[in-house]
């Protein structure tokens, strides 16, 4: 079945098949959710929302934008607005431990554990504003442009924040080129 | 000896989690599920309450109507004060109230 068979099997009142769309989904909300928000129950409560308001706006969903994207920006938008509600409630953000943390990167060798770790501790320190980017841009592996349209900024921003959060990732992992 | 170029894209798309904590569709689903019967309890309240007040709006209408029908004919003049059986309300009427009890 087709993503849009299913959502007219929805909407013709089978609610159990928005599960089949969960599944489907549910890999391209959490690396979007968690790698803006790190994993925790605060992620989970943000992917469950994405899906939700995709199912309240499923009636008015007319396959503009293909689903993923649609629930990409949901998931991007809700984690932004998460990250801003932690800042106002002076919520904790992850902090690795200088030096502890401080990994060296080979080309081709497979990250263990403690480096992926690490990785995604390091993507935690940066601002929520750059760390959109790099969660679009290199884990969702969207184009600059569409990064920029997820994210209703001009592209320049977009290329800027980019190499800003380039330049915080390497100091952080330790690369020392 | 000259460095390797840092492989961000890989090491980033390596290191991401792709899945919530197992049962997560389950979990939203019960959500979906829940959302939708509190859905319903509204609607139902709001059929219930639009199924009592018809009756009482109709019932309201009709006596209001009967009433101007009434006012027209007993002053005999075809005006929006005569048909509510206002008097003329001055000013003065509106927002000094005490002073038109005694006068």
């Amino acid at each position: 079945l087709t993503d849009e068979n299913l959502i007219e099997i929805i909407l013709a009142g089978d609610t159990e098949s928005f599960k089949e769309l969960v599944k489907r989904y549910e890999g391209k909300v959490a690396s979007v959710v968690i790698g803006m928000l790190g994993r925790g129950p605060e992620a989970e409560d943000v992917g469950q929302e994405t899906f939700i308001r995709f199912y309240k706006a499923l009636k008015r969903f007319r396959g503009e934008s293909n689903i993923g994207t649609y629930l990409t920006r949901i998931a991007i938008n809700l984690s932004l607005n998460e990250l801003k509600r932690r800042k106002r409630s002076g919520g904790m953000f992850l902090r690795i431990q200088d030096g502890t943390d401080k990994i060296r990167v080979e080309q081709t060798d497979p990250l263990s554990f403690l480096e992926m770790n690490a990785v995604r501790s390091a993507i935690q320190q940066l601002k929520p504003d750059l760390r959109a980017v790099i969660v679009l841009r290199y884990i969702e592996d969207y184009s600059t442009n569409e990064t920029a349209s997820l994210l209703r900024v001009p592209l320049g921003t977009v290329l800027s924040r980019q190499a800003r959060a380039k330049k915080i990732l390497r100091e952080i992992l330790g690369d020392r080129r | 000896m000259k460095k390797k170029p840092f492989p961000i894209k890989t090491v980033l798309s390596d290191s991401a989690i792709r899945s919530f904590e197992p049962y997560f569709a389950d979990r939203l689903m019960r959500r979906i599920r829940s959302l939708d019967q509190k859905t319903d309890l509204s609607a139902d309240l709001y059929q219930s309450l639009i199924c009592m007040a018809k009756p009482v709006f109709t019932g309201a209408c009709i006596l209001f109507i009967a009433l101007v029908f009434c006012n027209l004919l007993e002053t005999g003049r075809l005006s929006i004060a005569s048909a509510l059986a206002v008097n003329n309300v001055t000013f003065e009427d509106v927002f000094i109230p005490t002073f038109s009890l005694f006068q």
